[in-house]
């Protein structure tokens, strides 16, 4: 299932200056996102895990340049978009598309679901008039509304539907790839199997690429080819989702595996936790070499003195850790 | 014999908002109950009724809009729902002490942590601001913050989302309550630190030997910690039993939704997972039958003109549904969750 290759990003980079001083010079700068490189193949899902403030949705908006990275490059379809002008960026927006965290926040609360969808579409200048109108009911058919929703205005619906329109929003310039930022997170348990069912229906039938960010290892686990586990603005785990889980190198990545219950009291009852002591550092002023080495139950002296490369350790799994 | 020991019994309480819309019934004929020493888990999604249950027990319901319409809350040979509020202040925080959900927003963030632990104890135990104050730092040493001398002079700013909600435990813990009401104390935090406070509360558990509801909409969470479950739906109880009766062998068909609409991280292979179709119902208009009807995958013409009543599958294992009326067909739930 090696298909082309249709991101690279390559030693991706994005700091915020913190502003101090009546003079606003910049002193200190929150390091969200410390150089992270990946590929995402065509038709594939690639999760991006990790806990709050890891750096995962910074990353999903400085690769579709909602956010200017500091440094880095990002090559779509081989080219460097980081160079592209406002005009060339928006042939590729329409390839690259996004889903949000909030299904409330993210639909103006004036404007009708009809065109909420259809304003892509001019944006674009893909359809006008009845074509629109009839594009508009074909996607909302495709993530299951009614057309008859079109009129109403987003306040009249449920968090699922809501979630339900921002992807037929996403879907309507007939992306390639879509970048999914915890798209399932602020959804009921019942509603998030919906959504994520018809993320994988939709992906079969129209070939799309997913960049899945989310904090829930058990549902990236589930609809994830590969996934890539970051910690403090680093990726320090990528594999296949069925290794990550059945054979987890870094330190990180299986704590975070122990944290999380299973339902069922005697898998629970039998298990033995591994629980990380202390809270994640603060990006503002990260701890030198590897970042985990402050909560590592396997820390080593090396580990404060250089930070560790993602390395291969056979058959396309890649640990950052000095310890394997 | 076990009647007449048990810490909390709730008999049919029915809570309900009168809003200009009409009146909201968020929890309708809901019995449960909770022994010493027990660590019982309510799960449901949210608007199912699970926080108003507990908000009514505490009798921290907003009123006006709402008011418990009927039912009886005995807790240590009391009705609370006819208590005065006065001898209710008595008991919340001293018999009862509850765990709210955010972290962030249930301190009072203009006050330091010790101001606001010592408050409890003078209040109720009667303490002085030095023997408060020493009571403050052991319970803070014992879930866990490090430095709690100087911890306790600092604001609720300076402390994490982890830390905060040990403070939240240690705070509801002062008083040695009979019983502790843990509503969500986990879904703010990130899964590292969940892990940790659910050790916490498994060791405070064994430790003080406290009674525990946990509420959550997280079946993981209650598998490691809670005995015995309640699974609500739209305001009502639809199943309640044993983990073991609950995981195991799960009667309501939205039990059955619930544990398969999760995946499993110890699952093997890709499976699809099974959704459970529609919205839950809008309690402004409950449904007059079951209330899961309309998402129900073997629902009857029944199922939708009168509410089921309750089955005992076996002792403590309660289902209300339809389906288990001797004339229903069967219908099972087998281990790979398929139905047949």
């Amino acid at each position: 299932m090696k298909n082309e290759v249709i991101l690279e990003v390559e030693n991706l980079v994005k700091h915020f200056p913190l502003e101090e001083g009546i003079f606003s010079r910049h002193h200190k700068k929150v390091h969200a996102v410390n150089g992270i490189s990946f590929q995402l193949h065509q038709g594939e899902t690639l999760g991006l895990v990790g806990e709050s403030g890891c750096g995962k949705s910074t990353a999903g908006r400085t690769i579709i340049r909602l956010y200017e990275p500091t440094s880095g490059i990002v090559k779509y379809q081989g080219k460097n978009i980081l160079s592209y002008n406002a005009k060339e960026m928006l042939a590729v927006r329409r390839d690259i598309q996004m889903i949000f965290q909030d299904p409330y926040a993210s639909l103006n609360p004036r404007m009708t679901v009809g065109d909420i969808i259809g304003e892509a579409l001019d944006i674009h200048h893909l359809a006008r008039g009845q074509k629109r109108t009839d594009r508009i009911y074909e996607l909302l058919e495709t993530v299951g509304l009614n057309p008859e929703h079109a009129n109403r205005f987003p306040h009249e619906f449920s968090g699922g539907q809501r979630q339900r329109i921002g992807i037929a929003r996403s879907l309507s310039v007939n992306p390639k790839l879509i970048i999914c930022d915890e798209p399932i997170s602020a959804l009921d348990v019942s509603i998030q199997a919906q959504i994520v069912n018809m993320l994988e229906e939709l992906q079969e039938k129209l070939g799309l690429t997913y960049l899945f960010i989310a904090h829930d290892l058990s549902m990236v686990k589930h609809i994830s080819h590969r996934i890539a586990v970051m910690y403090l603005g680093r990726i320090v785990e990528l594999t296949d989702s069925f290794t990550l889980y059945e054979k987890p190198l870094h330190p990180y990545t299986q704590a975070l595996l122990s944290a999380i219950p299973i339902p069922d009291p005697d898998i629970e009852a039998a298990r033995q936790r591994q629980v990380l002591k202390g809270n994640v550092p603060s990006p503002i002023d990260p701890p030198s070499g590897c970042y985990f080495r402050t909560r590592c139950p396997k820390a080593q002296e090396v580990c404060a003195l250089s930070t560790p490369e993602l390395i291969e350790q056979g058959n396309n799994h890649w640990v950052a850790c000095h310890c394997i | 014999m076990q009647q007449l020991h048990h810490l909390l019994e709730v008999d049919n309480l029915s809570t309900s908002f009168f809003t200009y819309a009409g009146e909201v019934r968020a929890v309708s004929g809901v019995s449960f109950y909770i022994d010493e020493g027990e660590a019982l888990g309510i799960v449901g999604e949210s608007g199912c009724g699970k926080s108003v249950t507990v908000q009514s027990v505490m009798r921290l319901i907003p009123s006006p809009p709402g008011k418990i319409v009927s039912g009886q809350i005995r807790f240590l040979g009391q009705d609370l729902v006819k208590l005065p509020e006065k001898q209710m202040t008595t008991i919340r925080g001293k018999s009862m002490g509850m765990i709210f959900q955010d972290p962030m927003t249930s301190l009072n963030p203009v006050l330091t942590i010790g101001r606001q632990m010592t408050e409890v104890l003078q209040r109720h135990e009667g303490l002085g601001k030095q023997e408060a104050m020493d009571r403050a730092e052991k319970y803070l040493e014992m879930v866990g913050i490090p430095n709690c001398k100087r911890r306790l002079k600092q604001y609720p700013h300076e402390f994490s989302g982890g830390m905060r909600q040990r403070v939240m435990i240690a705070m509801a813990l002062l008083c040695n309550p009979k019983l502790l009401i843990a509503d969500e104390p986990t879904t703010a935090l990130d899964v590292t630190i969940q892990a940790q406070i659910l050790e916490l509360m498994k060791d405070l558990k064994q430790k003080i030997n406290t009674s525990i509801i946990l509420i959550t909409h997280d079946l993981g969470v209650v598998a490691g910690l809670c005995s015995r479950i309640i699974v609500m739906y739209g305001g009502k109880i639809v199943e309640s039993g044993t983990v073991q009766d609950i995981y195991k062998s799960p009667q309501h068909p939205y039990t059955w939704g619930l544990l398969k609409s999760v995946p499993r991280l110890d699952a093997l292979s890709r499976t699809k997972l099974v959704p459970i179709h529609g919205t839950p119902p809008d309690l402004l208009k409950p449904p007059v039958g079951c209330g899961f009807t309309a998402r129900c995958a073997h629902a009857m013409k029944i199922c939708a003109e009168q509410p089921p009543g309750i089955t005992e599958i076996n002792p403590g294992h309660q289902v209300a549904c339809w389906l288990l009326h001797p004339d229903a067909p069967k219908s099972t739930f087998d281990e790979k969750g398929r139905v047949g």
